[in-house]
């Protein structure tokens, strides 16, 4: 299950396993939210290349914007998987 | 992908009963993710996919067996460069990526109709 939360200041509190079954999903609703855009991870336990996937699009249709986005709160799991991909060298991640 | 929550499950039972830890839960779940995705995606094991998880001392072994009308080998996936800026990423690929960043063995073969993928990840005992 995931669980994506809008809250004010850009800012998006994610919940739960961002893996294949939730992809679509949880693109569908980034894809409707303006940058800059801070994606609080603090509760997200899982995340599968599937998830990573969404994350690059939400990056690249942002920054393409001429936004941002950051993510905060990471889990050391979970930025475990970004480090595999090499984007914690690439994406705002604190 | 609904299948994926039966896969978690079945992967939960597995861990307990071998008192494993979450560590080794999240990898074994994503693993078991990109191996089973891959093959769906593919349009693989259209019947069934069986899984068989298994432990032995220092490691975990995992077991995929579908019915394959012509051989589908995943260890022959090109390599992802990891090392790009974003702009030169392209969408795909990491899945395997991940398979071969966390097992030691990666291996498929193909028999009759069957292929068969085995991964193996180290634990610690």
């Amino acid at each position: 299950m995931l669980e994506l939360r809008v809250e004010s200041g850009g800012v998006v509190r994610i919940q739960g396993r961002l893996d294949a079954a939730e992809s679509d999903a949880a693109l569908a609703t980034l894809e409707k939210l303006p940058g800059p855009m801070t994606l609080d991870c603090t509760q997200l336990e899982y995340i599968s290349s599937a998830g990573i996937s969404v994350i690059m699009q939400t990056w690249k249709r942002l920054n393409g914007q001429g936004s941002s986005l950051r993510m905060t709160g990471m889990t050391p799991r979970v930025r475990n998987v970004f480090a595999y991909a090499g984007l914690d060298k690439v994406l705002d991640i604190q | 992908m609904d299948s994926l929550a039966a896969l978690v499950d079945f992967v939960r039972e597995f861990l307990a009963a071998e008192k494993l830890s979450e560590d080794v839960a999240f990898d074994m779940d994503l693993v078991l993710e990109e191996l089973f995705t891959n093959l769906v995606r593919h349009g693989r094991g259209e019947g069934s996919i069986e899984v068989e998880l298994s432990r032995a001392p220092g490691e975990v072994r995992i077991r995929l067996r579908a019915a394959e009308p012509s051989p589908f080998d995943p260890t022959a996936a090109p390599r992802v460069n990891v090392n790009i800026p974003m702009d030169d990423r392209r969408a795909g690929g990491l899945g395997i990526h991940f398979v071969r960043e966390l097992c030691s063995i990666f291996r498929y073969e193909w028999t009759d109709g069957v292929g068969t993928t085995l991964v193996v990840m180290g634990v610690t005992d």
